[in-house]
């Protein structure tokens, strides 16, 4: 278990909230939850319900479908976001391969700061907008395997 | 050596970035300066030998003259290529010419070879004069400008006093003809400069688009005197040319009578340029730069015309007083010094700076235009009057000089519009936008309601509804017909935005067609399908959106009169809750008595369900009915446990907004759920709730969160009351909170009255004074792993007093322009920095600029910081005893995030020496400073933790009852580690 200064500092890091004053993140590393996770443990599966934002303090875990690997995320790494700010359906499963630390946290506190901080909205976008190149990068490599 | 150039750079103003380009220009200044000497000599001696004096007259005619046309031919060619061939094109002229001349020197004795060079050195000094500040412009940006201009042309008088003096002996050896080959090195050196400085800097040659496009649209001498700005500068360049050579007139009148022996007079001479030589320099290279970053552009234009006023004014006093002869030559002859030093090293720079707020492509062009047919025009027509006034009226010097004083008068005004139309033209600069919109579309023609019933076909919603809106607006009588048919679009969204105007505009026509909704709703409710119905009641019933429906039986209910209890409380047992939630608003708003009645029991039976939907739904209902007095209902429903019913109830309560709810309010606004509802619900209040709100915001009893959000409510509400309340409260002393409020104040775009002004004062003296304790407090820990995040703190604070102090400013001065230097100081660009800094410059008053600007400047560190000292006295001290102090400090003085790191260094350095403070922190009001208090406690100083630690056990905060009890932990399993490692002992 980490002090506030810990988390904040721990916050800061992660590139979502890395142009937020630490004093802002003060609020953020009070509400958010911590959570341990034993190597080989699933952290959710695909199709749950969650509007938890999830990020990956100490070890790594892994993106999957049923036993199609989708990819590894290691320290300073956000997943969950899509379900955090519009709940759905997860689209995959996520399980540690580490014993993994992790920071949750409900989409209610991360609505509250994208209004108080539009450079976490930014955020937010700047790592919905990778998803979306990495996802058309895969769909270009498999329409095109030969380059 | 590290040293001497931190001095010399010292000495001269040199910062950070300066070095490359000044050096470029100092070497191309020095390579012109030698081509002029040498070019000059030979053109005076070839000229003097061949002519007489009385010939002069004519140069200057045919220099003017020459020098006219080129200009003409600059400004057309500036017109059609680019800026850095343009540069190139005209040292290749230069050079060209130099060996032209050289070439025909060397085989023709002709006399008009002679005149022709003689004119020709004239032409050469002015295209070479373009040449240079023009690629100064480019290369320095308005700061650096000021600081530099003055010094880049050290390079041309350094040049002159050695070229001068290496004079003698190369005629001796080489004869006079070949001081032109030295001319045409010195030119040739500058070409090579330049083609170097433009491959290194190529980028900032490049133009923008904007640029580009004032390019094309270079303008004639007479269209840009229509602008107010050029036509200013232009005539202030006129008068003082005019000016120029009227003193200089009297200066050889003078000089000629005084001297008239020919040795005397070459000594005199000699012993004048080379003294002007030594004064430039000293001015230009340590003095002029300084002065105009000093006191800035008004000191540049007014310098010259105040400083020959002065000595004009003694000369002609004196020698109406004393008629001395002897006094007014040396008078004179100090005109003439200060002339030709304050001109070169002073106002040059400063009408190079008047440049600047032009467009990159339009500066060069007014640039050519001012100095190659202002300038020669200025010349012609002082030779044209002279010759008038010394010929034709035979007036003598002491005449002249009347003349001369209501000039520099002239000059004097024309100085003072410009400066003024400096700052407009700079801010106008800055804060230029494209803007769109936010102009209203007349109706009154009928070619624009054709283009409005052509939107209103359109199968796209928004254009439609934005249309209906516009002829609602403007109470056009086709407005109902097109509602009607709007029910009848096949976008829902159109649909109930049609029926929500119904309703609210209870437009009786509509009640047809309303009614064949409900009549088709009605038979839903029916077990069995209904078949064959209208097309329209098909658009309701197959739409997914219950809302729809619900707002078909609110307008139902405001146009239908007694027809709606036959009808609508059917619905209220609707299994979709908008459906419900229609009957019910409709029934409560529009129904009087008998629908207060009929619709009442249902909502008594939603406002105590075990569901916490159907409890949203009743604060929903409440609401959208909005009756002041019906607010008990609410009451409940702001305490419920579900949050979702608390955001609807408190979206009801904005709706409502009855008084009595505010104190409930305020409450959820301390509530991270639910706190955007309750400030916009807060916001629906208005104006009245003001005195409420500067309760809240002044009372200890809040949270500095909760004051916070009450000051941002402030600011959305605006107006009069606003804005009075929260420039009372400008002052609190909790910083977080003042910020906040001054945000609300420049959102509400606050303007201090002349009494308020001097309070800003003094707060923005406050600010600066806490960022420099901030800074020096930083200095005092140094940076290392540990203090890291301190560090950041203490510049955050910083970072936080710097825009305290650029809101405070906006109260004070123009807001937009003070703002937009504030945007352009935050982002990485130099140039947009550069010209924050000088629309500050220009804009603020001396005292408060030199109490700021070490603060926002772009100096060194410690140069930043010894500034600050100097005005605001720190004191130093050791590493634990600053760390002490940031965290012994109110939280009116330190946020609690810097007193948070303060402790945790403590902790991570195991720091005894902070022991008090780390105690007194104990019982800081803020929850996370606590926790860092007994965490470092126990990290530092075990003993005194097991003695403090007792009192946190009890703490109304989670955050700190946690870390209490993971330190227990902690400690429990090092005795147990401890124990056993006796054990083992």
């Amino acid at each position: 278990m980490l002090l506030t200064i810990e988390k904040v500092l721990t916050l800061k890091s992660v590139s979502i909230f890395s142009k937020i004053p630490e004093e802002s993140l003060v609020e953020v590393a009070s509400v958010l939850e911590e959570l341990n996770v034993e190597k080989g443990r699933e952290i959710f599966k695909k199709g749950d319900i969650g509007t938890t934002m999830y990020i990956v303090v100490e070890g790594q875990v892994c993106i999957h479908d049923d036993d199609k690997i989708l990819g590894n995320m290691g320290v300073g790494a956000v997943f969950g976001e899509l379900s955090a700010l519009d709940p759905q359906p997860r689209s995959a499963s996520v399980t540690a391969t580490e014993d993994t630390y992790l920071f949750c946290i409900d989409q209610i506190s991360l609505y509250e700061l994208m209004t108080q901080y539009t450079d976490v909205a930014q955020g937010i976008i700047r790592v919905l907008c990778q998803r979306v190149r990495d996802c058309d990068a895969a769909l270009l490599s498999v329409s095109k395997p030969g380059v | 050596m590290v040293k001497l150039k931190d001095n010399m750079a010292a000495a001269f103003d040199i910062r950070p970035g300066d070095g490359f380009p000044l050096v470029l220009l100092l070497v191309h200044s020095f390579a012109q300066g030698t081509s002029l000497i040498f070019l000059e000599t030979p053109a005076n001696t070839f000229f003097l030998r061949k002519f007489s004096v009385e010939a002069m007259p004519y140069v200057y005619m045919l220099t003017a003259g020459i020098s006219t046309v080129l200009g003409f031919g600059y400004a057309k060619l500036q017109a059609r290529i680019a800026p850095s061939k343009l540069l190139i094109t005209t040292l290749v002229v230069v050079s060209i010419s130099t060996a032209a001349f050289y070439l025909a020197l060397s085989v023709s004795d002709s006399k008009w070879v002679v005149m022709g060079l003689m004119v020709w050195k004239d032409v050469h000094w002015i295209l070479q004069g373009i040449e240079f500040w023009a690629l100064a412009g480019f290369l320095l940006n308005v700061r650096q400008g000021k600081r530099l201009f003055a010094l880049v042309g050290t390079g041309e008088i350094v040049a002159s006093i050695f070229g001068g003096l290496s004079v003698p002996f190369i005629v001796g050896y080489l004869g006079t003809l070949n001081l032109v080959l030295f001319s045409l090195a010195g030119s040739v050196l500058s070409l090579v400069v330049l083609v170097y400085t433009l491959r290194v800097f190529a980028v900032r040659f490049v133009p923008t688009e904007d640029e580009t496009e004032t390019k094309k649209e270079s303008k004639s001498l007479y269209e840009l005197c229509k602008e107010p700005y050029l036509f200013l500068f232009f005539s202030l360049s006129l008068l003082s040319y005019i000016g120029f050579y009227f003193v200089d007139y009297v200066f050889y009148d003078r000089v000629e009578s005084g001297f008239p022996d020919e040795q005397q007079l070459a000594s005199f001479f000699g012993i004048f340029f080379a003294m002007l030589g030594v004064v430039d320099l000293i001015s230009s290279a340590f003095v002029s730069g300084r002065m105009l970053t000093r006191y800035g552009l008004s000191f540049g234009l007014l310098a010259l015309p105040v400083s020959i006023a002065v000595t004009t004014g003694s000369a002609v006093t004196g020698y109406l007083l004393f008629g001395s002869a002897a006094v007014f030559l040396w008078m004179i002859v100090a005109t003439k010094l200060l002339d030709e030093v304050i001109r070169s090293s002073i106002q040059a720079p400063a009408f190079r700076i008047l440049y600047q707020p032009l467009p990159i492509g339009k500066r060069l062009h007014t640039q050519a235009v001012r100095e190659s047919i202002v300038e020669p025009v200025a010349i012609g027509l002082s030779g044209a009057i002279l010759l008038l006034l010394t010929s034709t009226l035979a007036l003598q010097a002491i005449h002249l000089l009347y003349i001369v004083l209501i000039i520099i008068a002239a000059c004097i005004v024309l100085s003072v519009l410009l400066r003024r139309a400096y700052t407009i033209e700079l801010t106008a600069a800055l804060t230029r936008k494209k803007r769109f919109g936010g102009h209203s579309i007349s109706m009154t023609d009928q070619s624009s309601f054709d283009v409005i019933e052509k939107s209103l076909e359109s199968a796209n919603a928004n254009q439609v509804i934005y249309c209906l809106n516009l002829l609602e607006e403007n109470e056009h009588p086709a407005h109902e017909t097109f509602l009607l048919k709007s029910l009848n679009h096949t976008e829902p969204e159109v649909r109930r935005y049609a029926l929500k105007r119904i309703e609210a505009l209870r437009v009786a026509a509509a009640i047809e067609p309303v009614r064949q909704l409900v009549l088709s709703m009605s038979m839903c409710l029916t077990p069995n399908q209904p078949s064959g119905i209208e097309p329209v009641r098909q658009l309701v019933l197959s739409d997914s959106d219950a809302n729809l429906r619900g707002q078909v039986l609110r307008a139902m209910c405001a146009i239908g009169g007694d027809e709606v209890f036959d009808k609508v409380p059917a619905f209220l047992a609707s299994t979709e809750p908008e459906v419900r939630k229609g009957a019910m608003v409709g029934l409560l708003r529009s129904g009087g008595i008998d629908g207060v009645l009929t619709a009442g029991a249902s909502l008594n039976d939603l406002l105590i369900d075990v569901d916490s939907g159907e409890r949203k739904l009743a604060a929903q209902v409440l609401g959208d009915v909005g009756i002041f007095n019906f607010y008990q209902p609410l009451v409940k429903l702001l305490r419920d446990e579900n949050m979702e019913v608390r955001k609807a109830a408190l979206t009801a309560a904005g709706k409502v907004k009855n008084l009595n709810l505010l104190p409930l309010m305020l409450e959820n606004l301390s509530i991270a759920a639910v706190r955007e509802a309750a400030s916009s619900a807060l916001v629906n209040f208005g104006k009245d709730i003001i005195p409420e709100l500067e309760a809240a915001l002044t009372s200890k009893e809040h949270s500095n969160a909760l004051r916070i959000r009450v000051a941002q409510i402030c600011g959305r509400i605006g107006g009069d009351n606003a804005l009075a309340m929260l420039g009372r409260n400008i002052n609190l002393p909790n910083e977080s909170v003042r910020g906040h409020i001054l945000s609300a104040l420049v959102m509400c775009k606050y303007k201090a009255s002349p009494a308020e002004s001097s309070k800003i004062d003094e707060a923005i003296k406050a600010e600066v004074r806490d960022a420099t304790w901030a800074l020096i407090a930083a200095e005092d820990i140094g940076i290392d792993e540990v203090s890291d995040s301190l560090i950041r703190a203490l510049k955050h604070e910083v970072k936080k007093n710097q825009e305290r102090i650029f809101m405070l400013l906006s109260f004070n001065y123009h807001a937009e322009p003070i703002l937009q230097a504030k945007l352009n100081l935050e982002t990485d660009s130099v140039e947009k920095k550069a010209a924050a800094l000088e629309i500050l410059d220009n804009l603020l008053a001396k005292e408060t600029r030199d109490m700021i600007f070490p603060l926002l400047d772009d100096i060194a560190p410690e140069q930043r910081l010894n500034r600050l000292i100097h005005a605001f006295p720190q004191s130093r001290r050791e590493r634990a005893g600053r760390i002490q102090e940031i965290i012994c400090r109110s939280q009116e003085q330190s946020t609690p995030w810097s007193k948070t790191c303060a402790l945790f260094v403590v902790g991570k350095s195991r720091m005894k020496d902070c022991r008090d403070g780390v105690v007194s922190a104990l019982s800081d009001t803020d929850p996370v400073v606590r926790e860092t208090a007994i965490w470092s406690l126990f990290e530092s100083d075990a003993e005194a933790y097991g003695e403090h630690v007792e009192k946190l056990r009890t703490d109304s905060s989670h955050i700190v009852l946690r870390t209490v009890r993971r330190l227990e932990n902690a400690g429990n399993i090092g005795t147990i580690k401890r124990m056993e490692a006796g054990k083992t002992r």
